[in-house]
């Protein structure tokens, strides 16, 4: 990488975009220039080695060069966040199964695992569905509490980053996570799931 | 594999929640980061003010501080009703007003007759109390206080007063 391309600022999004959509090869390169730092904080939420986060990194670049054409994204940043959530979670299950190291996923998802019944979510209809009637409860969140679902179950990350970033106690978010899974699991119960 | 499944069901959700969540993330990064900024740079500003002022009293005799009344606009000028004269740091200033808000009368319970406003070489404005000896007679001394120094001064007949 030559000093010049070093110095000069990232690139706009539609331009980066563009690039995927030319096939041009300095789309992965410009991705990793105005994202790697960020990407790699996502990754580390749900894999701690640094070898792993470089994997899932590297296989986001893949399915981003994939994924674009045909997908034309509005927003790369929240684009590329799914991706590599996709991507790290499916590196962390590999670890589970393969007894490695847990990650600060662990905790997250052990804090809704009483929602969630094999027999109403054993195939993809069945996440869908279940994605949605998520989504609907979302929607009925407030703002602040809508933030601390996404980065508590979303991207998985630590509770005292969380209050750091809202510049609250740790407890005010503890009390507002137990808010927002006990509406959770109302909303779960009025869909028909046993909790 | 139950977390499994409730991850593989947040998959599904809307991507308007995670374009939401970036950029909400985004600005409070931003808000932080100008936070953090503030922070450290205000303790430095304020000593850097100080440190600054201290030098320019010790050095500069707090001239820069000086209330920069135009004498050249004030003499020729016929609408100011009444222009007070007064001295300060070896120079001679006028402090023209059009309707001032004071009254040389018993009934004021302080001897403070009214405020001027002045304009400085730089365009920063200050206000000025004028004070008066005493607070029955018009022609007692009159004082005009500057940054909490009283400086004694005369009542021009608004023609002839030059610096």
């Amino acid at each position: 990488m030559s000093l010049l391309s070093v110095l000069r600022p990232p690139l706009e999004d539609a331009e980066i975009i563009d690039l995927y959509f030319a096939r041009d090869e300095r789309a992965i390169s410009e991705t990793d220039k105005k994202y790697r730092k960020y990407l790699l904080v996502v990754a580390r939420n749900f894999v701690s080695a640094q070898e792993d986060c470089e994997e899932c990194l590297n296989d986001t670049y893949v399915g981003a060069w994939e994924a674009m054409p045909p997908q034309r994204p509005s927003h790369l940043k929240a684009f590329l966040t799914s991706i590599i959530r996709r991507v790290s979670i499916n590196k962390y299950n590999e670890m589970c199964r393969q007894k490695r190291v847990p990650s600060a996923l662990t905790n997250s998802f052990d804090e809704i695992e009483m929602f969630v019944y094999e027999e109403n979510a054993s195939d993809e209809l069945e996440a869908q569905r279940l994605g949605a009637i998520i989504g609907e409860y979302i929607k009925t969140l407030g703002k602040r509490q809508r933030y601390i679902f996404m980065s508590r179950y979303y991207m998985a990350e630590p509770i005292d980053k969380i209050a750091s970033e809202l510049s609250v106690s740790r407890s005010t978010v503890n009390k507002e996570i137990a808010a927002i899974k006990e509406g959770l699991r109302r909303a779960l119960e009025r869909e028909g799931y046993k909790i | 594999m139950k977390k499994e499944k409730f991850s593989e069901a947040l998959n599904h959700i809307d991507y308007s929640f995670i374009e939401e969540y970036v950029e909400e993330k985004e600005r409070i990064n931003r808000e932080r980061q100008r936070r953090t900024f503030v922070k450290r740079v205000a303790p430095l500003a304020a000593t850097f003010i100080v440190f600054f002022t201290v030098i320019g009293i010790i050095l500069g005799g707090n001239t820069s501080m000086l209330p920069a009344v135009p004498n050249e606009n004030v003499s020729g000028d016929t609408s100011y009703e009444h222009v007070y004269v007064f001295e300060y740091g070896g120079r001679k200033y006028c402090a023209a007003f059009m309707n001032p808000n004071f009254n040389f009368g018993k009934q004021y319970v302080s001897d403070e007759l009214g405020e001027i406003v002045a304009t400085d070489k730089n365009g920063k404005t200050s206000s000025h109390k004028i004070f008066s000896s005493s607070l029955d007679t018009v022609d007692k001394e009159v004082f005009i206080e500057i940054n909490g120094n009283y400086y004694p001064a005369y009542k021009s007949n608004k023609s002839n007063e030059k610096e």
